[in-house]
């Protein structure tokens, strides 16, 4: 059972929408426990790749296996995904009418049918992990974007996934709170938790990936260790690449 | 010295008025406009008025307030007999505290419970409660219901089913459905498109001609119907309005989250589309309020029918004016009550927003 050993096992993906291709025969595996990192230009297929893996978006070829299940037009299969994948979003995407706890607390009472009390103990924990316990009965709106990204990471790890998403989790935050977020991946990266996270944070990336990979106009141009990336990084695409970032 | 908060806010109010010359003229050409309207308006509802006796004390000076204290019981229940109004003040008291129950209670499964008692039980409840017929109460047929206490039960009932039918439209129209979509966009439209006027006269004369059960053949019970779909064309165009406004966002974290189509609308969309429509929720039963009035077109002696019933007799035949402000001023009183009520409820959400 090599398949069950995969956490993610894409192969030949394809995606085109009016003509544009936005992903280009993409293939990518990655191992249980593993840590990847997704980068490339923007509007280079990243997080439409990554949103691929727990069918937030479609894709017109190839398969997609996400812990052993493949994900087709069934709905379920994408459930069933679901139901063992996290994902953060750019956005933090928190529910603004619930408070921090019970964002967390949320889906642990409607799809893990929890009691208030376990899940309440369960949410705590993770605030807790994240460091924002104390800010548990706010409002999404009263914290920084940085508190609300922890927020929203504490809101996945709950669900105890095996395989976590980030899209650009550090995107929209202001410079001085992007490290208060790195931190956090770093110390949940420790608890050997596969986790796959597109950033421009090359810094970030270097400690924290095991792996990297290149996307460039839907292509994957570069899947290599994360040391060989930085040290050769040969290819022209990504040096013109890091430069364009090291400029920033 | 300190002066009083009172005097204080005064002073702030009025001395802008009359700081400069230009302010001070300006405002003394205002006073004397007002004074030119009010007083004349005070001296008649208020000075030469009449408050006690009967029609033979009021005069043309003044308003004759005798006329709505000699028909009060009339402009509230309109000709329901006197020895059982009961019935009528049990229904309004019960629809009161449901209501207020499925706002205030704490467990919102109790809340939703209380409302889905006022919504699907009370019309019937009601119904045979004012018509009579069982358990032992006389019948008092619809033609004898009225008054201002038939137009409050009328909307509260008719506008409370109107919210869950056009809840049920919005979601089922933006849900992409195909067909069920279509037929929603239809009614919705046809609905928009017509006179509240003419709907109501369709439900009185029209509709008799399709239906034969001895149900449809009660002329109110289509005109709570025809009332109800008309309120929830706009109550689904509200609340749609509502469910556009959120962000793609919050539905692919609630999905991402493994909860299913129906737990992701009921905790984590309709909460907040309920809350950003609520503005304009509030607003469509406010309107609605005032349209029950309306009845009073199609021979239906709500307050206003029965306000033009009882200033038909002789003797209070020149005191109809009195009658329509009384009721106007009851109204503005009901709907600014309503938007108060609405201000608060807005100001409670603005706390996470």
């Amino acid at each position: 059972m090599v398949q069950m050993r995969k956490a993610v096992d894409v192969r030949h993906v394809s995606k085109e929408i009016d003509g544009n291709k936005i992903l280009d025969k993409v293939s990518l595996k990655v191992e249980r426990g593993e840590r990847v990192v997704i980068c490339g230009p923007s509007g280079s297929g990243k997080t439409t790749l990554i949103r691929c893996l727990n069918g937030l978006s479609t894709f017109s070829t190839g398969s997609v296996t996400v812990l052993g299940v493949r994900i087709s037009s069934d709905p379920q299969s994408i459930l069933n995904v679901r139901e063992k994948t996290g994902m953060c979003f750019q956005d933090f995407n928190l529910f603004p009418h619930l408070t921090i706890l019970e964002n967390c607390t949320l889906a642990l009472r409607h799809v893990r049918k929890m009691s208030d009390e376990k899940a309440i103990e369960m949410a705590r924990h993770y605030l807790d992990r994240v460091k924002i316990i104390d800010q548990a009965n706010k409002y999404p709106i009263a914290l920084s974007g940085g508190q609300q990204q922890r927020a929203a990471i504490a809101r996945a790890l709950c669900m105890e996934p095996e395989l976590m998403l980030f899209d650009e989790p550090t995107s929209a935050l202001d410079p001085e709170m992007v490290s208060e977020v790195l931190s956090v991946l770093s110390e949940i990266a420790n608890s050997g938790m596969t986790m796959i996270c597109v950033t421009h944070e090359m810094r970030f990336a270097r400690k924290f990936a095991d792996r990297m990979v290149m996307l460039d106009e839907g292509k994957v141009v570069i899947n290599t260790d994360t040391k060989d990336f930085f040290k050769t990084a040969d290819n022209p695409r990504v040096k013109a690449f890091l430069r364009l970032l090291d400029r920033r | 010295m300190k002066m009083p908060k009172i005097i204080r806010k005064l002073y702030q109010v009025i001395n802008p008025c009359f700081n400069t010359r230009i302010n001070a003229l300006i405002s003394c050409v205002w006073l004397l406009m007002a004074a030119f309207l009010l007083v004349p308006i005070i001296k008649w509802a208020m000075v030469e008025s009449v408050w006690s006796g009967n029609s033979a004390n009021c005069s043309p000076n003044g308003a004759c307030w005798v006329y709505v204290r000699e028909n009060i019981r009339h402009l509230l229940y309109g000709l329901y007999p006197a020895d059982q109004v009961w019935r009528v003040n049990v229904l309004c008291f019960m629809v009161v505290i449901q209501l207020l129950l499925s706002w205030l209670l704490p467990s919102v499964k109790l809340r939703i419970a209380v409302a889905a008692v006022l919504v699907i039980g009370m019309p019937v409840i009601s119904y045979y409660t004012a018509y009579g017929g069982v358990v032992g109460l006389p019948i008092v047929p619809s033609q004898y219901w009225g008054g201002l206490l038939f137009n409050l039960l009328f909307s509260a009932l008719s506008i409370s089913n109107a919210f869950v039918i056009g809840l049920l439209c919005a979601l089922i129209r933006e849900k992409h459905w195909g067909l069920y979509s279509g037929i929603v966009k239809i009614y919705i439209n046809i609905i928009r498109g017509l006179p509240l006027v003419s709907l109501l006269f369709f439900a009185t004369l029209v509709l008799p001609y399709f239906f034969f059960n001895a149900q449809a053949s009660v002329k109110i019970i289509r005109l709570f119907w025809m009332f109800t779909f008309f309120g929830a064309a706009y109550m689904a165009e509200a609340i749609r309005g509502g469910l556009q406004s959120i962000a793609p966002g919050q539905k692919e974290a609630a999905q991402v989250l493994g909860l299913s189509e129906y737990q992701m609308t009921l905790t984590v969309i309709l909460p907040q589309a309920l809350d950003i429509a609520l503005p304009s929720i509030m607003n469509l039963v406010i309107a609605l309020l005032k349209d029950s009035t309306l009845l009073s077109t199609v021979a239906v002696l709500d307050i206003v029918g029965m306000m033009q019933a009882t200033s038909a007799r002789v003797e209070w035949m020149p005191y109809a004016v009195e009658g329509y402000l009384m009721i106007g001023f009851v109204f503005w009183l009901l709907c600014y009550g309503l938007s108060r009520i609405s201000d608060r409820v807005e100001r409670q959400v603005k706390v996470f927003r």
